[in-house]
């Protein structure tokens, strides 16, 4: 039982004593990671907040069930990215992400906060969000869970039910799919070779 | 190390997972080959710039939204549990109730008369019973309904003959105006044909006694509908009468036909018939008149009626 280091333990037990204060306060805690990877994932920020929802509801129900085995998050992220990953889009909103997509800046991307954002910058986080988008699926939850996240490799393998070299894999290759079309993206031409 | 080699361990490098021997040997290899530092340089600066994408919000009322979802499906689950749990208790007893009211919803369907179509036409033994008893002091209560009625055993007992049966329907004009068209071969005997009752009498002069016939069928309020001559010398008459008049019919029809048979057989009952027929013959007599009276009346308006087949067959 990990539940004596799990840095959210004591939320755990309060919720399985019955506690709906301490369920508010796990929301409150992990709702913007989970909006991240299922955004990252679904490419439509609106299918994207209904999943985050019923993700804490699945935590909601499941929670009497969790034994400590793993830590919290790993099991959060696990319900997040099986929900992603089982996610059926209709075949109109998928064709419209990817329009979207190809055409103007990534939906889900806002860089309203700083005017004084170098535009280089910024088009180099807006290149970045449709590099990530664009990565086959099991490829682009590796990514999201690992760097973005902050995972461990052996969460990961938890989180997806894989194997550990699968994760390296996988990430590896994502690593390497998200830099070549950053690289084409800033030197179509051939004339800037190298990220600054 | 080649440069593929070490190309494959970059991510764990650069997330420091190698031993410090295979770290040792990256370095080693890094500083004599420009290309893989130029890219581990890269990759390490791309790691950089994913690691520093803004978090993605929630809008503000994401609490309330999940907090929402979980009353209602809270909901949809107690109601199942009212309903279905515990299963292997509530289960067997819906389905039990459930095939309890099919079962009588059924049984009450086929027993009402209104609903059901067999129970329209199906008469028991008993109410058929009663008929025939009340058949000559009263029209029967159900009138109307046996009208309807399809096939009963007074019907099924009638004397049939296939050629006398198929002659006296074609000439059955007048009867369909009360009653309902058979509507399918099965049921074309079940559906409108009220009973008909066969009386036979043995006669000298079966043409006589025809005109006998429509006198009395005329004082009695009763019409010919049809008459036939199938087998050449029997004469079949349909007749129609009210039911009060039945007994009287019969009754006036026996005395008749007793009484000329006798005096038929007599020599001079032989002559005088044959002349009565003769004046019958040439003149409008009372008998034709009568006749026409019969043919004319229509006492279906007053009361019920009764349909009668009459079978004279020529006496030898």
């Amino acid at each position: 039982m990990l539940q004596g280091l799990d840095p959210d333990g004591d939320l755990i037990q309060k919720i399985q004593q019955g506690e709906q204060l301490a369920f508010n306060q796990l929301v409150l805690k992990y709702r913007h990671r989970v909006m991240g990877v299922a955004a990252r994932m679904l490419q439509d920020p609106i299918e994207a907040e209904d999943l985050a929802q019923d993700v804490f509801v699945k935590v909601y129900h499941s929670l009497k069930g969790f034994k400590g085995e793993a830590l919290f998050s790993t099991w959060l992220y696990r319900i997040t990215a099986n929900s992603c990953l089982n996610h059926r889009k209709s075949r109109t909103r998928e064709r419209q992400a990817k329009k979207a997509l190809d055409e103007s800046e990534p939906i889900l991307f806002d860089d309203t906060s700083d005017p004084h954002v170098a535009l280089e910058e910024k088009e180099l986080k807006v290149c970045l969000e449709k590099a990530i988008q664009a990565l086959p699926q099991e490829q682009r939850i590796v990514l999201i869970l690992r760097d973005i996240e902050g995972l461990s490799y052996e969460g990961i393998a938890d989180s997806l039910g894989v194997e550990l070299g699968t994760v390296r894999s996988r990430l590896h290759r994502a690593r390497l799919g998200v830099q070549a079309s950053i690289k084409k993206a800033f030197s179509p031409d051939g004339q800037r070779s190298e990220i600054q | 190390m080649n440069c593929q080699e070490v190309k494959e361990l970059f991510s764990d490098y650069l997330d420091h997972r190698l031993s410090p021997m295979n770290i040792a040997l990256i370095h080693e290899h890094l500083k004599v080959c420009p290309g893989c530092s130029q890219e581990v340089a890269e990759l390490r600066k791309t790691l950089s710039l994913i690691g520093s994408l803004e978090e993605i919000q929630t809008s503000p009322d994401f609490l309330g939204k999940v907090l929402r979802k979980i009353e209602r499906e809270k909901r949809i689950r107690d109601l199942w549990s009212w309903f279905f749990e515990p299963i292997r208790v509530k289960v067997p007893l819906e389905i039990t109730a459930l095939l309890l009211v099919s079962v009588l919803g059924f049984y009450l369907y086929e027993r009402s008369p209104e609903l059901s179509k067999e129970g329209r036409v199906r008469l028991s033994q008993e109410e058929m019973q009663m008929r025939e008893d009340k058949a000559m002091e009263e029209p029967p209560r159900a009138k109307a309904l046996e009208r309807e009625t399809t096939k009963t055993e007074s019907y099924a007992t009638v004397k049939k003959e296939p050629e006398a049966t198929a002659g006296l329907e074609a000439r059955r004009l007048s009867e369909a105006e009360s009653l309902e068209a058979p509507k399918e071969e099965g049921e074309r005997g079940l559906a409108a044909v009220p009973p008909v009752q066969v009386v036979e009498f043995a006669a000298v002069d079966v043409i006589a006694y025809e005109r006998k016939v429509n006198l009395i069928l005329g004082e009695l309020g009763g019409r010919l509908i049809s008459q036939e001559r199938p087998l050449g010398k029997t004469l079949v008459l349909m007749v129609e009468l009210p039911w009060s008049r039945q007994g009287q019919f019969l009754a006036a029809l026996k005395e008749e036909f007793r009484s000329k048979s006798d005096f038929a057989r007599s020599p001079e009952g032989a002559s005088a018939l044959s002349k009565e027929n003769l004046q019958e013959k040439d003149t409008p007599s009372a008998a034709e008149r009568g006749l026409d009276r019969a043919r004319k009346a229509s006492p279906l308006l007053d009361e019920p009626t009764v349909k009668l087949e009459l079978r004279i067959l020529p006496k030898e």
